[in-house]
């Protein structure tokens, strides 16, 4: 297509400020009149936030436990009602044979099985060491590192507890103690990490996605064409057709905020303002990623799979959004520095968990910086040489 | 009979050249198992290992020496940071260079000469609550389990002051020893690309014939609704397995994976969830027009199929009401028998309650569907 004659008003300098106005009075009646879409962008958060709050718990508390009792006294029953008591593990039953203790671990109905040996008692009395089995379901590597730290914690403790009971030992009890204190989310709260997450997906969602469908749906329509032979500038209708998803998107923040403090009473330790610079940096970027995909495809469905390809997969899965980053191979970390999810994701955390600001984050806010005028620059001009 | 195995041999080879022409499905069919062996193999299977750890060590001595590198050795931990204050345990807390600081007290090895017990001190960033948890866990083990090397002055050194509990534990680790993650991640995989391939690419290639208008064609040949059914399905039934086995032997030569129970046994408890996964394809293909509309919808019903079946996510950790919701997950059963299979090596005894629970969804989805086609077709 050859570019047509230029109309003298398009060789004015300058963006005119009424022509952008002009693009936003459409673009909000176009938003007005599609209600569906409307109450799906404003619903999808909140939808995102109970499913992936509720959804997403690596806590592991009631691990279903088996316990084989051989010696059968007091003392072994006062372990046993420890364990339960502790609220770590719920018990499945008392097997009276190993077969039982192999058929539960084997069927998935426990997750861990504790044998007390018969002179178990006996031992204790005498002042002597006894020894429990344990057998952990190894499957899910996760809960059953966690299961075995449970069991120890508790041996650990029952012990202390016997020494200072029964004093009659023959060895004292020395060696190396540990306390531990947990910072920044001592309830060990798996929401705290994923809910400040989740505005780093919906930003990148309403950003990148929402952006790119809506111009590519102006190609689709064919009205792009009519745009080209208008006075609008490509540069204009770029800034037209972001603003509403600038708001939408600062809308939604506010949503998930309040929402993650009302329903999951996660609270924001740090400043506000500087979630909203955060917030507004990564924005950007995801905007000019969506402009970026808006010029690469031609049909919606492209717009879609690109812009789920390019920006959302990795924010969800680059980011350290639910998968931790530093555990991954170094091939894949190394993927991840070139995604602007990381950067954002750290530094939503340090705000909302740590209470930092811009003087912790500073090298997360320069790179976010960086990402969002480059990637900004690249597609506007982009976008001003397709439709230019 | 014989009419009837003819006619879904051709719709079978309409539907192969058809896929083999449709680019794009190519492209997703080629795609999805090396991206998903990928994602959920490296990705979202993490072992925790390297915790980044700094130490300020106010003793300085042999015994705290010896402590720390039990801590290192055990490969848990990495010392990712010096760290000689209070000020610099929060300054690295707070930039999140390390995870774990450890602070170890002047009178440390003092203590330990004394035959007293010697405390330290972890601060541990709660951010991420499982890596909290487990690098609890690993402190914990080290510190009640490992000895600590005590030198005495005069009357030389003894090795072995760790608590003397008077209960010990003696743990052993069933089906998965080296508590890898792979191993719990690669039989899942198998499970979702089988539920991927039949429930979307099916009901694409079924909505397919409603968007080219072919569908009114199809409706005035001899063919039957289930014939066409079948026959559609057969090319996808025969890739479900196609990328079982890849996954199979990507996990098996690349992952290291291996099955330790019956392969005959997984091929043929597979095919009660293809009845599962058939039906709801078809339902998807009933309720879309496009072959846009159909992705999304597959899309949108494997979502929770994914979430909520114990794929990423342990059950037991769910909130009870949740909890009880996933038993209408379909693929929940499917993964259990799947990993129950790979890791515990049982067999048809354990399975065959989940087994009898995919019969029955499988016939009652895949009747309902079929219904629903037919209904449409007329």
């Amino acid at each position: 297509m050859t570019t047509p004659a230029q109309p003298p008003s398009r060789r004015r300098r300058g963006l005119s400020w009424r022509t952008i106005r002009a693009i936003l009075r459409r673009e909000f009646t176009d938003v007005r009149r599609d209600r569906r879409s409307l109450i799906l962008t404003f619903l999808y958060p909140i939808s995102m936030l109970i499913m992936y709050g509720y959804g997403i718990r690596y806590d592991v508390d009631n691990v279903p436990l088996t316990i084989l009792d051989y010696d059968e006294t007091p003392e072994s029953r006062d372990l046993g009602e420890q364990m339960i008591r502790s609220g770590y593990f719920q018990l499945v039953r008392q097997a009276r044979n190993q077969h039982e203790v192999d058929r539960d671990l084997t069927r998935d109905k426990s997750k861990a099985a504790v044998i007390i040996p018969v002179q178990f008692a006996a031992h204790i009395r005498a002042g002597e060491p006894a020894t429990v089995q344990a057998i952990i379901d190894g499957s899910d590597s996760n809960t059953a590192t966690i299961a075995q730290g449970y069991l120890l914690a508790m041996m650990s403790r029952y012990s202390a507890e016997l020494a200072a009971r029964t004093r009659a030992l023959k060895t004292p009890p020395a060696g190396v103690q540990l306390k531990s204190r947990v910072w920044y989310n001592p309830e060990l709260k798996s929401v705290n990490f994923i809910v400040p997450g989740i505005i780093a997906v919906i930003m990148m969602i309403v950003g990148a996605i929402l952006t790119a469908l809506s111009i590519v749906k102006e190609k689709e329509r064919g009205t792009i064409e009519q745009i080209l032979v208008s006075p609008i500038r490509p540069l204009e209708m770029m800034i037209g057709k972001i603003i509403p998803y600038v708001i939408i998107a600062f809308i939604d923040l506010a949503i998930v905020v309040v929402a993650g403090y009302l329903i999951f009473a996660v609270p924001i330790k740090g400043s506000l303002v500087q979630l909203a610079i955060f917030a507004l940096l990564y924005l950007t970027a995801s905007l000019g990623t969506g402009v970026f995909v808006s010029t690469i495809a031609d049909t919606m469905q492209t717009a879609m799979l690109a812009a789920i390809f390019i920006s959302l997969m990795p924010s969800i899965l680059l980011s350290g959004f639910v998968f931790p980053l530093e555990n991954m191979p170094a091939p894949i970390r190394l993927i991840s520095y070139f995604f602007p999810g990381r950067y954002f994701v750290t530094a939503i955390r340090g705000i909302y968990l740590k209470g930092v600001g811009i003087g912790v984050l500073w090298p997360e806010a320069l790179l976010l910086l960086c990402f969002s005028v480059g990637i900004v620059w690249l597609s506007a001009s982009r976008f001003q040489e397709k439709l230019g | 009979m014989i009419a009837s195995l003819s006619r879904i041999f051709r719709v079978v080879w309409k539907e192969v050249i058809q896929i083999s022409r449709d680019r794009r499905m190519f492209g997703m069919i080629l795609m999805m198992p090396l991206l998903e062996l990928i994602i959920f193999g490296y990705v979202v299977a993490t072992d925790i290992t390297n915790v980044d750890l700094a130490v300020c060590d106010f003793d300085q001595s042999t015994e705290s020496r010896s402590y720390i590198d039990q801590l290192v050795r055990s490969g848990y931990f990495r010392i990712a940071a010096q760290c000689h204050s209070v000020q610099d345990v929060n300054r690295l807390l707070d930039r999140g260079r390390i995870k774990v600081a450890l602070t170890i007290p002047p009178d440390f090895s003092a203590k330990l000469k004394r035959q007293q017990p010697a405390e330290v001190m972890a601060a541990i960033d709660g951010s991420n609550s499982n890596t909290a948890t487990i690098a609890g866990a690993y402190l914990d083990q080290i510190t009640f389990t490992q000895a600590v090397d005590v030198q005495f002055a005069d009357h030389g050194r003894i090795v072995g002051v760790a608590p003397h509990p008077i209960v010990s534990l003696e743990p052993r680790v069933w089906f998965n020893p080296e508590l890898r993650s792979v191993r719990f991640m690669v039989p899942g995989i198998i499970c979702v690309l089988l539920m991927e391939s039949l429930v979307i690419l099916t009901a694409i290639a079924l909505v397919r014939e409603k968007e080219h208008g072919t569908m009114e064609q199809l409706i005035v040949t001899p063919i039957r609704s289930y014939e066409l059914i079948i026959g559609k399905a057969i090319p996808f039934i025969g890739l479900g397995y196609v990328n079982m086995a890849v996954v199979l032997l990507a996990g098996t030569f690349w992952f290291g994976v291996e099955i330790s129970g019956s392969l005959p046994l997984l091929l043929g408890l597979s095919g009660l969830f293809i009845l599962t996964c058939l039906g709801m394809g078809l339902v998807v293909s009933t309720i879309s027009n496009t072959q846009q509309q159909a992705s999304m919808a597959g899309q949108f019903l494997l979502l929770p199929n994914m979430f909520f079946s114990g794929f990423m996510f342990p059950i037991a950790s769910m909130p009870p009401v949740v909890q009880k919701l996933t038993y209408i997950v379909p693929l929940r059963y499917y993964i259990s028998i799947v990993r129950g299979i790979f890791l515990k090596g049982v067999g048809w005894s354990a399975l065959k309650d989940e087994a009898a629970i995919l019969l029955v969804y499988g016939v009652l989805i895949l009747g309902l569907a079929t219904l629903t086609f037919r209904k449409q077709v007329k």
